[in-house]
């Protein structure tokens, strides 16, 4: 099984190719990250590990090289598949939360299963199963303006499970957060990893995700450095 | 999706709400001037399609009148109904004061041209007004008028009326001469080698009903023979010709002119047609200046989706990562654009419904609001929004999700 697997083939990711003003942000970066793991990829503003999310969230395309998603080559698919893949396979957590600020909690949670084309019955059923799951059972009509940043950020947890992802991608989840919230909220992530076996991949700055991930993985000037279980959170820089 | 759409539209109500409010103008503007010309068409052919088979024969100013072998002679040609010996007399007369005032009588002026001047002059104190007898054979009267016109007081002309002082009054020419069954009217024959005038009294027969024909409505008939006695008189001035079918017209009016001395023939399919011709040009204009204004509108409607899609590039760039489709922005943009366009179509439809309400409460005028205008109108303001919403969609579903969550 390959399900929530994705893995980074020789990525190489080149901005303004041709130009003087030409940068290599990826060089030939290979990961693997297994169905049911925890990773956390830091390194310092401008290392690449943004660029690398971004190219695992099929958001963006490498220069060479190929990303599998589940087994999926991302570079031969068409813009609605991309589309589709991120709505249906990867959940999004941001560190602005990036809720949609005209909607309430349960509307903002409901959008990604509108994008799948669920009924209306499936959609409210699984948005009641979430806002509980997150903690946030009787907020469901709150906009994001009332909510506290991290019930945002928990809204913004349950629209990244709403279509059962088996990978959820986070930048800085916790990026805006005090450090209370910020702990809270990862362990709810990491009650996700545990209990649900979701594959988690973090972006982040924060050492205490970093010390709840399975694995780090660090960037430096576009390439993986090292990859190892807790000897670089000591050192994390950024 | 349509949700989404209402609930950005209601976000910004004032901006949205100005927006639609310059739909509503242009739709309106053009549902109100189509109206108008749609009343016009309207006008004209209520006023013109009981007259499109008769063709008006006259005697040109030189000769002195018809002869009776021309008329027996017109009467004569194929798909000729009837030829209908016609004259008119003009007199003044002066209102509530009694009947005297100055008389003037002789032929003149051309058959339809009825009451002149208005009727009524000034409030209280009698003052006076000009009335045009047409003078027909009273056995004519069902051809000049229907049959079905019936009087809502007295009696029509008949045979028997022949040689009598008598008149038949049109519902209008009654009311503005304020002339009742039994009532007379003064006419006095100016002797052509003396300045003596002598009076006749015409007495009110009969009043018709109400038709909206004007050439009926403000008709005063009389006998012709008792006008000829009076005048002394043995030609026509005019004829009134009607053909068989309205086709044959135009045909029968040219083979009158050329064939007969001393006439001339006309009808009101040409006046008809060149109105329709008019009334078309003034409905294009009319349609530009709506259509200047739409555009106007849709300009507005583009502006505000702009703004709103700029607003909003951060939330767009957000669902376009959590898996919005190209499609799916575009078709949300313009949905918002086509539903903000269609609250100002129906905004306009109500004023434009004002506007036929309010006209004929101003003026006698009647505009008339088709279904065909309503129809156009709401198919303008759909192509509108969906027109309008275009560009602004295909710059929303082009964003860059990277960028704007990066830097927005």
């Amino acid at each position: 099984m390959s399900d929530g697997e994705i893995r980074c083939e020789n990525l190489v990711k080149t901005y303004n190719t041709g130009k003087p003003n030409e940068f290599t942000a990826l060089k030939r970066v290979n990961l693997t990250i297994k169905e049911g793991d925890f990773v956390s990829i830091i390194g310092s503003s401008g290392s690449g590990k943004s660029t690398l999310l971004n190219l695992i969230s099929c958001l963006d395309t490498p220069t060479q090289g190929e990303v599998y998603i589940e087994e999926t080559p991302l570079s031969k698919l068409g813009g609605n598949e991309r589309a589709k893949l991120r709505n249906q396979k990867l959940g999004f957590i941001f560190q602005q939360f990036n809720l949609i600020r005209s909607m309430t909690a349960y509307e903002n949670i409901e959008l990604t299963m509108r994008f799948a084309g669920k009924s209306k019955k499936e959609r409210h059923e699984r948005v009641q199963e979430l806002l509980k799951q997150v903690g946030l059972g009787d907020k469901g009509n709150n906009r994001p303006t009332e909510l506290s940043g991290g019930e945002q950020q928990r809204v913004a947890i349950a629209r990244a499970l709403a279509n059962n992802p088996k990978i959820i991608l986070g930048d800085e989840p916790t990026g805006n957060l005090d450090s209370a919230t910020g702990a809270i909220i990862m362990q709810l992530l990491a009650e996700l990893n545990k209990d649900h076996n979701k594959t988690l991949v973090m972006v982040t700055h924060d050492p205490a995700i970093a010390k709840r991930a399975h694995r780090t993985v660090r960037i430096k000037d576009g390439k993986l450095e090292e990859d190892t279980k807790g000897a670089l959170i000591g050192n994390n820089n950024g | 999706m349509l949700d989404i759409a209402l609930k950005n539209i209601f976000r910004h109500k004032t901006r949205s709400l100005l927006t639609a409010l310059g739909i509503s103008l242009g739709i309106g503007l053009i549902l109100a001037l189509g109206s108008i010309g749609a009343g016009l068409s309207a006008q004209i052919e209520q006023q013109f399609a009981s007259r499109a088979a008769f063709i008006q024969v006259s005697a040109t100013d030189n000769a002195e009148g018809i002869s009776q072998d021309t008329i027996d002679g017109i009467a004569s040609l194929p798909g000729i109904e009837s030829a209908i010996p016609v004259a008119s007399y003009r007199i003044s007369r002066t209102m509530r004061g009694g009947f005297g005032g100055g008389g003037f009588g002789g032929p003149g002026g051309m058959e339809g041209m009825q009451i002149i001047g208005g009727g009524r002059s000034g409030g209280g104190g009698g003052g006076t007004s000009s009335i045009t007898f047409t003078a027909i054979n009273p056995e004519d009267i069902d051809y000049i008028i229907s049959e079905e016109v019936l009087t809502t007081d007295g009696r029509k002309l008949d045979e028997s009326d022949s040689g009598k002082e008598v008149v038949l009054l049109g519902a209008t020419a009654a009311t503005n001469q304020n002339l009742n069954v039994g009532d007379e009217i003064e006419y006095q024959h100016q002797d052509r080698n003396s300045t003596n005038a002598e009076s006749y009294y015409f007495s009110v027969i009969g009043v018709l009903e109400e038709t909206g024909d004007s050439s009926i409505d403000g008709a005063v008939y009389v006998p012709l023979n008792t006008m000829q006695e009076i005048e002394d008189e043995d030609t026509i001035e005019s004829l009134r010709v009607k053909a068989s079918d309205v086709s044959l017209v135009e045909g029968l009016t040219q083979t009158i002119s050329d064939y007969f001395d001393d006439i001339r023939a006309s009808s009101s399919i040409t006046i008809i047609r060149q109105l329709e011709s008019s009334l078309g040009q003034i409905t294009m204009a009319v349609y530009g200046i709506g259509a200047v204004s739409i555009i106007v509108g849709g300009i507005g409607i583009m502006n505000t989706m702009i703004m709103s899609v700029m607003e909003r590039r951060r939330e767009i760039g957000v669902m376009k990562a959590i898996g919005a489709t190209t499609t799916t922005i575009l078709v949300q943009v313009i949905q918002e654009s086509a539903v903000m366009s269609l609250i100002g179509g129906l905004a306009g439809l109500a004023l434009g419904y004002a506007a036929v309400i309010i006209i004929p409460q101003m003026t006698s005028f009647k505009p008339l609001l088709t279904p065909d205008l309503i129809a156009i109108g709401m198919g303008f303001a759909l192509i509108l929004g969906i027109g309008a919403g275009i560009y602004p969609a295909w710059s929303a579903s082009r964003l860059d999700p990277i960028e704007v969550l990066r830097y927005e």
